[in-house]
């Protein structure tokens, strides 16, 4: 490949980017991460935390759910950004290079799962509103109606990747605008129509037997998103501009501002009574609102899928660098087309988020334990070498394995993903998320301190 | 010191794209590497303590609105 093909690549492949290609500023990663943020997870998530709390609770458990894991994670964005690689290259850091290919393939499996969620809940937008226009037949019902919106969902989020960085940028600032504008005028719809009082006092839908499991269950689902950007760091952060547009960009795109869509939903599942908030949309009778509706749906999910499918390709192309674009792109595609057949894939979202929590909880508790411990540098050569370089045991750290084993004991004991049942008792009494978090972090520093690996 | 010289190993890749990541990872050793160990600005500026502090007061925030909102109002 000749040397400007390469230049002109640099968005597309493993290359350390130097400071002049750096194109992201803080406004820049504001805006991809409110649009990447603002999608399926964080209206699903809020219309299950509104479907199982009363307002007063939602909201706070929205915010305080979100924003605190992410705070808790947010130095990742430095890591990348200090040397402009991307992320399971920089992982290879902290975990050496094979125990980084564990994570990467948990990485790009997990993340089809995402992908699906974004494209089916535009499905099911879609489908409700084309009802309430008056369509009849197969495009108004879930089997095939949803799953088709879902594909071309897909495709044109697959397009939008397939473009990269620069025409995201420009994408991403309109719809960021444009969806926080929307978000906040049905907020106040939501109000002016219900009033302050009646959304307050209204009691949730379908909550747990008890307070405790409804609050702790909630929490959990929150938690997990808060925790799942822990992969999604560095195939952006790389682009920055500076190490702070990085930390504050993600952590507030990601974090309050996206939770916005969450507390949207949280409020819509208390009034009508569904986790979907499509539903209030059509229930407002109203056309304007019905289009607006699909609208915010459409350019929500299918920014996000595009958002969700350029920094999965980045990362496939960075460990198989042979491949591609275009083929990086349709891997990290076509198993989503296939989940996207199955709507049963939309209602174990709660289950979903909480193997999520899990698997990204423990990852970033330990990228940060290294963090301390190192302060985020690392040799660069080392990260680009596969036999020499931060090899630790045979290419696995194993105190980082060690305090995966910790907080994954501590996790499935205190809440079964599938089940939700908690085996040791201490659910819902206390979290699991968080706790597994601090775990992992502390017997990750404490055994990487004690056996001088670092 | 031996470590910095290990050459670009990654399986399947081009002979040319090897070469331009050498040549970065050069340029990085010589002008920016001694920077990032001495925990200053390098290849782009620095977060700062001030920048964590910010972040930590906003959640801090949060933090109470939770605690105040499932103790006191629940």
């Amino acid at each position: 490949m000749p040397e400007e093909e390469i230049k002109k690549d640099v968005f597309f492949n493993l290359l350390p980017l130097k400071r002049t290609e750096r194109i992201y500023g803080f406004l820049d990663f504001l805006a991809i991460q409110i649009c990447f943020g603002i999608a399926a997870w964080f209206f699903l998530v809020g219309g299950l935390t509104g479907s199982v709390l009363p307002a007063r609770e939602a909201i706070p458990v929205v915010l305080f759910g979100n924003a605190f894991p992410l705070f808790l994670i947010s130095p990742l964005a430095v890591i990348f950004a200090r040397y402009g690689i991307e992320q399971f290259i920089g992982s290879r850091g902290v975990w050496g290079h094979k125990g980084t290919d564990v994570w990467f393939w948990i990485y790009i499996t997990s993340s089809f799962g995402w992908i699906a969620y974004a494209a089916f809940l535009f499905g099911e937008s879609a489908i409700k509103v084309v009802g309430f226009l008056g369509v009849t037949g197969a495009l108004t019902q879930e089997s095939p109606g949803a799953s088709i919106f879902a594909f071309v969902a897909t495709f044109i989020g697959l397009f939008i990747a397939f473009k990269g960085p620069n025409v995201l940028k420009w994408f991403m600032r309109f719809a960021a605008v444009f969806m926080m504008a929307i978000l906040i005028g049905f907020i106040y719809l939501l109000f002016s129509k219900y009033g302050l009082q009646h959304i307050m006092t209204t009691p949730p839908p379908e909550p747990f037997e008890s307070v405790a499991w409804s609050r702790a269950s909630a929490l959990e689902w929150n938690v997990g998103l808060g925790f799942s950007w822990a992969f999604w760091y560095g195939q952006w952060t790389r682009l920055s501009k500076s190490e702070m547009h990085a930390y504050h960009g993600c952590q507030w795109g990601w974090g309050i501002l996206a939770a916005v869509a969450g507390v949207f939903s949280a409020l819509t599942a208390i009034v009508v009574g569904s986790f979907d908030p499509t539903d209030w949309i059509v229930s407002v009778g109203s056309l304007g609102v019905a289009t607006i509706g699909l609208l915010l749906f459409a350019i929500a999910n299918i920014s996000s899928i595009g958002t969700l499918i350029y920094p999965m390709s980045i990362t496939l192309r960075s460990r198989f660098p042979q491949l591609k674009w275009v083929i990086a792109i349709l891997i990290c595609s076509i198993p989503a087309f296939i989940l996207e057949t199955t709507p049963t894939v939309f209602y174990s979202y709660g289950n979903y988020l909480a193997i999520i929590a899990f698997i990204t909880g423990v990852y970033g508790a330990i990228m940060i334990g290294d963090y301390l411990l190192t302060r985020g540098n690392y040799k660069l050569r080392e990260l680009y070498n596969r036999k020499e370089g931060y090899k630790y045991w045979k290419g696995f750290n194993i105190p980082g394995f060690v305090a995966t084993v910790a907080a994954g004991i501590f996790y499935l004991t205190t809440i079964n993903p599938i089940t939700w049942e908690s085996y040791n008792g201490l659910f819902p009494k206390i979290t699991a998320g968080l706790p597994a978090y601090f775990i992992a972090l502390i017997v990750y520093v404490v055994l990487a301190k004690a056996t001088r690996i670092r | 010191m031996g470590d910095e010289k290990l050459p670009v190993d990654i399986p399947g890749i081009d002979k040319d794209l090897k070469q331009e990541i050498e040549a970065r990872i050069a340029e990085y050793e010589e002008k920016y590497e001694p920077l990032v160990f001495k925990n200053t600005d390098a290849v782009v500026p620095r977060v700062r303590t001030v920048d964590y502090l910010i972040a930590a007061v906003i959640n801090a925030i949060l933090v109470i609105y939770f605690v105040i909102a499932i103790l006191g109002g629940g």
